[in-house]
């Protein structure tokens, strides 16, 4: 049975879809088969790290919560566009499935006016499971605690929360981390992103973990280079040797090993 | 003199300036340019004696320009150990300033917006289907 790795922040602007794309990414290489669902259909974005054209694609995630298609004609198979810093395909993946949301300001508002059946999503996440032998369904969740963030962590198998070292983070964290403690998400881990070089790592680690009563799976750096490349395809897969890559793969770890 | 034996002594003497040369010792390149003098010394050996002066004058040279580099490097060898020295104490001192972060949680502002989330009926249901599911999983 595939296990749903749901990825979320409390605010925007944490870095929570690189953070997404280039764990996914990271767990496939291991030879798994991974979905990516942006199930932050009011503000997509994961689709242009993996260099999709939304406006051109059959089937955005919206057709199939509004009954147009199944769960699997969402599904682009992007493993073979995804190349290593030698512009090569990249050796050892499983699978990459991405699910990409509607950027059409039409499907958007829809959605805001009319919502969805969130239950529809949930079957979509075990239909994308089942049918495309996925080991793991990572989503990408919209930021806040909304109806579908709520069931995305509930149907969780691991949750990443992402948070800056900032005041408003910490504040929403909390929040998110109890909420998380109701649902009973089996796994939950810290993701301190965007840390400015200046801040003594160990101490960030150490009060963090001990205010939430949560590990911190890793602590990556605000960097220069992935807000370069931000955007820019898969970061860990061009820049392997990077402190933030090496630092993604010790997240990665944290998830197969779970 | 005999010619031979002539000829032999001067072999000799370039023999011994050689070893000298080989030695590093360039101070009797002289006594080898005197040698090249045509009117004194058969022409075979002159050619030979120019043909080394030559040489010692290049290889000199070479020595003298890797000496120089030598210790230009030396030089910047210095340099870089002081200003290692220097990045090293200015790190320690980086190092004790390092910022530390503060995380103030508001409690109670937590607890009334977990409370506005979790006493609605859909995250009761939200609950239930999470515990259903892990159920169906074991």
């Amino acid at each position: 049975m595939g296990k749903i790795v749901s990825i979320h922040s409390f605010r925007g602007g944490t870095g929570k879809s690189n953070i997404t794309a280039n764990l996914a990414v990271s767990v496939a290489r291991e030879g798994n088969r991974v979905g990516i669902v942006d199930t932050d259909i009011q503000s997509p974005g994961i689709h242009v790290l993996f260099d999709v054209d939304v406006e051109k694609i059959a089937h955005p995630l919206n057709d199939y919560l509004w009954g147009k298609c199944s769960i699997e004609e969402t599904a682009l198979d992007v493993s073979p566009i995804l190349l290593d810093e030698e512009g090569k395909q990249a050796a050892g993946i499983g699978a990459v499935y991405l699910i990409p949301s509607s950027n059409k300001t039409r499907e958007i508002t829809r959605v805001l006016r009319e919502g969805y059946d969130v239950g529809t999503l949930n079957d979509g996440f075990q239909d994308l499971i089942k049918r495309l032998k996925l080991d793991y369904l990572f989503i990408d969740t919209h930021p806040g605690l909304n109806e579908e963030t709520l069931l995305s962590i509930a149907v969780s198998d691991i949750l990443i929360l992402i948070l800056r070292p900032d005041k408003q983070d910490f504040q929403g964290t909390a929040v998110t981390v109890e909420v998380a403690r109701k649902l009973q998400v089996p796994n939950l881990f810290l993701v301190v992103n965007k840390v400015l070089q200046d801040f003594d790592f160990e101490d960030v680690k150490r009060q963090v973990e001990t205010t939430y009563q949560v590990p911190v799976a890793a602590l990556l750096p605000l960097s220069v280079d992935m807000v370069r490349l931000a955007s820019g395809g898969i970061f860990s897969l061009k820049n392997p040797g990077h402190p933030i890559s090496v630092e993604i793969g010790k997240i990665a770890r944290r998830i197969t090993g779970s | 003199m005999d010619r031979n034996l002539v000829e032999m002594e001067v072999l000799e003497r370039f023999i011994f300036l050689c070893k000298e040369f080989a030695a590093g010792n360039y101070d009797k390149v002289n006594e080898l340019l005197d040698l090249t003098k045509e009117k004194e010394q058969p022409r075979l050996i002159s050619e030979l004696a120019e043909s080394f002066g030559m040489m010692i004058i290049q290889i000199e040279t070479r020595e003298f320009r890797l000496e120089q580099i030598i210790e230009d490097l030396e030089k910047t060898k210095k340099e870089l150990e002081i200003a290692k020295k220097k990045l090293a104490m200015e790190n320690i001192e980086l190092k004790n300033e390092l910022r530390k972060v503060r995380i103030e949680i508001d409690h109670s502002q937590k607890a009334k917006d977990v409370a506005e989330i979790t006493e609605t009926d859909y995250f009761k249901y939200l609950q239930k289907k999470a515990r259903d599911l892990k159920a169906a999983k074991e």
